[in-house]
């Protein structure tokens, strides 16, 4: 018997090291210090670590090159404004994200907060309305952010804003991803009970409308909690009504105990899409020979024709300057995490103040960008606070250069400006 | 449910019964021969993992039975360590809250020092095929790691058994937890007794750490959730009995696969339902020991 370590993500260590290298350049300035007149303290929320810390793996080099970015300052208006960075990670625990919420909106006094992942949003949220601090957030399906907070998309939130694709979107993206392969229509579902879960298998919004009218019959194996270790009675459900197609939401430390109790049942489904356990290429790795022709919903990728407007990079060349640079394959928040910097900074600079809450508030709101990700439209967004954005399908195939597995866009149906790069096909290639 | 998936079932409830009997067994141990509620003990499971994580990474080729035993041998000398330079002072207050409340402490220690040194990440330990291998019965499908796992639990517990009943050293242990003055008058060596038992509760932790790792994933913080089924199966087996936590963890295990059956976000709800019922139980007929 062979055993493998399994580790998905940055170790605290590299951030810390990047902490302490900031710490000596003056960037993290001790948490006393308030905000100067000249300077703009820009707060910062993520999964680093934790069971998330995969969605965080390349935000700590992004973090470093934006604070590269960032060391002489930021023009806003003609007038050249200190930059101070206060950076938390909060290890994907919601009680440490409230925690840092509260750090950074009442005791660091931010002048713009950026969230990376939905827990950080979340928390956050009512804080920085009701202290006037603008806030991004990203990573999270729009609707995961938006209903919990009890939204109302004409009215929006005062100072907080979101960017990212609706949980429809990847609905869709997954149900055509479904009818790219001959399969007997059978679906068998399981989702993670959580929100972006729940909005999955919502019943009338979810994925369980779209099978049915696409004509899938599915097999619903029901929520299951964050802590499950044990999948038996989804794999007996599915052993006796043995769908060709596997589908749902969880996370990839769920996905192999769950793939080893298929497998060990004996079962060969063709198509597997799951959402957020094939996001990233150690989920896939992990699986084995068994990861050729996973597929997963692609929020970025290299092959995104667009470009940086802080660096002027095209996705293609920030994906290679990662890749030599950390020595490991791209991974999808690469984009949405620079994206949100483009975001916040253009924000700051369009405010024409950047110390003024209402100011900034009024520049994301009337905010609409090309980004490395693709259009980020605030201004024409028919949700206040809400930029919807596109995705594309796609499949892991078997490598052909350095990588084990390369994530291909087999379909563009909800965003037609990306190139398809090969064909879908069955599990285990074609 | 048809008989073939009952039967799926009961397999699937027996193995993760097994594997939750290897988590309380360390405590159990720790519990009836020390009088110690070592609370530090999911912290131990967690460092076997971790163990185990870690020598992998240093060398990828080591035998599966290598592992297991650099695992078991590191988390015994944390064991002991924290025995004969902790625990055993605070035992000495004769007040098990006193050592439960150290060992509460060096539990904290001990998940931060870790969360610090290897980060907060989850990790697992991948068996490569055998993971997903698998093998038919009478046209029931059934896998293999689920099989090793129990295996190495049951031959676990039978190991220990004939440790403590069938060895001088278990005569000692035995001596020293029935009547510890008695057996130091005539020359057991009470505290050396104790040190050796610390070390095979947290080494027996660090194979249930293995286990638990290349079932699914662990992080620094999953001491507390392995902890709470330790304690439950202790409490649940009768306090310090080897064969009880045995019968306790496949208890629960089963009580978790089937809850499940009938009710899909159930999770851990109705194992703890069940500890809860048969605890009242206890306490209202007077057999809480």
């Amino acid at each position: 018997m062979t055993l493998i370590a399994e580790k998905a993500s940055v170790s605290r260590r590299t951030l810390l090291k990047i902490g302490a290298a900031s710490a000596a350049t003056g960037l993290f300035a001790p948490s006393i210090a308030r905000s100067a007149g000249s300077t703009i303290k820009i707060g910062y929320v993520g999964s680093l670590s934790g069971i998330r810390a995969a969605f965080g793996e390349t935000e700590s080099w992004t973090l470093e090159k934006m604070k590269q970015h960032l060391a002489n300052g930021l023009d806003v208006g003609g007038k050249k404004y200190e930059v101070e960075l206060v950076i938390r990670d909060n290890q994907s625990d919601p009680n440490r994200s409230s925690s840092i919420a509260s750090e950074l909106v009442l005791r660091e006094r931010c002048n713009i907060v950026l969230a990376q992942d939905g827990d950080g949003a979340m928390s956050i949220g009512e804080l920085a309305d009701s202290r006037r601090v603008p806030t991004i957030s990203t990573m999270v399906p729009w609707q995961g952010w938006f209903f919990p907070r009890g939204g109302v998309p004409d009215k929006g939130f005062p100072y907080t804003f979101h960017f990212f694709a609706g949980s429809d979107t990847i609905l869709e993206t997954f149900v055509s991803l479904m009818g790219k392969v001959d399969t007997n229509k059978k679906a068998g579902t399981l989702y993670l009970d959580n929100e972006p879960g729940k909005a999955f298998m919502d019943p009338e919004l979810g994925l369980p409308p779209m099978l049915k009218g696409a004509g899938f019959e599915e097999t619903a194996a029901g929520p299951f909690p964050i802590s499950a270790n044990d999948f038996s009675n989804a794999v007996a459900q599915f052993s006796a009504a043995k769908p060709d197609i596997l589908t749902g939401f969880m996370y990839t430390n769920h996905f192999i105990p769950f793939w080893n109790q298929i497998q060990q049942a004996g079962l060969s489904p063709k198509v597997c899409a799951m959402a957020a356990a094939f996001l990233f290429p150690s989920g896939v790795e992990a699986l084995g020979k068994m990861g050729d022709g996973m597929a997963t919903e692609v929020w970025w990728s290299p092959r995104f024709p667009y470009a940086s407007t802080i660096t002027g990079q095209s996705a293609e060349a920030l994906a290679a300057e990662w890749e030599k640079e950390a020595n490991r394959q791209w991974t999808q928040p690469l984009g949405y995490g620079h994206a949100l910097w483009e975001i916040g900074l253009a924000a700051l600079k369009n405010s024409n103040d950047p110390l003024d809450p209402d100011a900034v508030r009024d520049a994301i709101a009337n905010l609409n960008l090309d980004t490395i990700i693709g259009r980020v439209n605030f201004a024409e967004s028919p949700i206040k606070s809400v930029a919807i954005t596109g995705l594309a399908g796609g499949q892991w195939r078997k490598g052909t250069g350095k990588y084990p597995y390369d994530l291909k866009i087999v379909s563009n149906a909800a965003l037609p400006a990306v190139p398809i790069e090969a064909e879908m096909v069955p599990l285990g290639g074609a | 449910m048809t008989a073939a998936q009952f039967t799926v079932l009961i397999f699937q409830g027996l193995t993760l019964g097994g594997l939750y009997a290897m988590i309380g067994a360390g405590l159990a141990l720790n519990y009836g021969i020390l009088k110690v509620l070592q609370l530090a003990h999911g912290e131990y499971i967690t460092y076997g993992a971790f163990a185990a994580i870690g020598a992998i990474a240093l060398f990828p080729n080591l035998p599966f039975p290598l592992v297991l035993l650099l695992a078991f041998l590191a988390c015994a000398l944390l064991g002991a360590a924290a025995q004969l330079l902790i625990v055993e002072r605070a035992m000495a207050h004769r007040n098990e809250v006193v050592a439960m409340l150290v060992t509460f402490g060096l539990a904290v220690v001990l998940r931060d020092s870790l969360a610090e040194f290897a980060g907060a990440d989850l990790r697992g330990l991948s068996v490569g095929s055998l993971a997903q291998a698998n093998f038919t019965i009478a046209g029931i499908t059934l896998g293999v790691l689920p099989l090793v796992s129990l295996g190495i639990a049951l031959t676990s517990f039978l190991l220990l058994a004939l440790l403590i009943f069938r060895t001088r050293l278990g005569m000692e242990i035995r001596a020293v937890s029935d009547m510890p003055d008695i057996a130091a008058l005539v020359g057991a060596r009470v505290k050396r007794t104790h040190i050796v038992v610390a070390a095979l509760s947290a080494g027996l932790a660090a194979i249930a750490g293995v286990l638990l790792a290349m079932r699914s994933s662990i992080s620094p913080y999953s001491g507390l959730d392995s902890l709470l089924i330790a304690f439950e199966v202790v409490v649940l087996g009768g306090l310090g009995s080897i064969r009880g936590v045995l019968l306790a963890g496949l208890l629960l295990g089963m009580t978790q696969v089937i809850s499940t059956w009938a009710d899909n976000s159930a999770g851990l709800f109705y194992v703890h339902l069940v500890f809860f019922v048969v605890l009242v139980f206890r306490a209202k007929t007077g057999k809480l020991q």
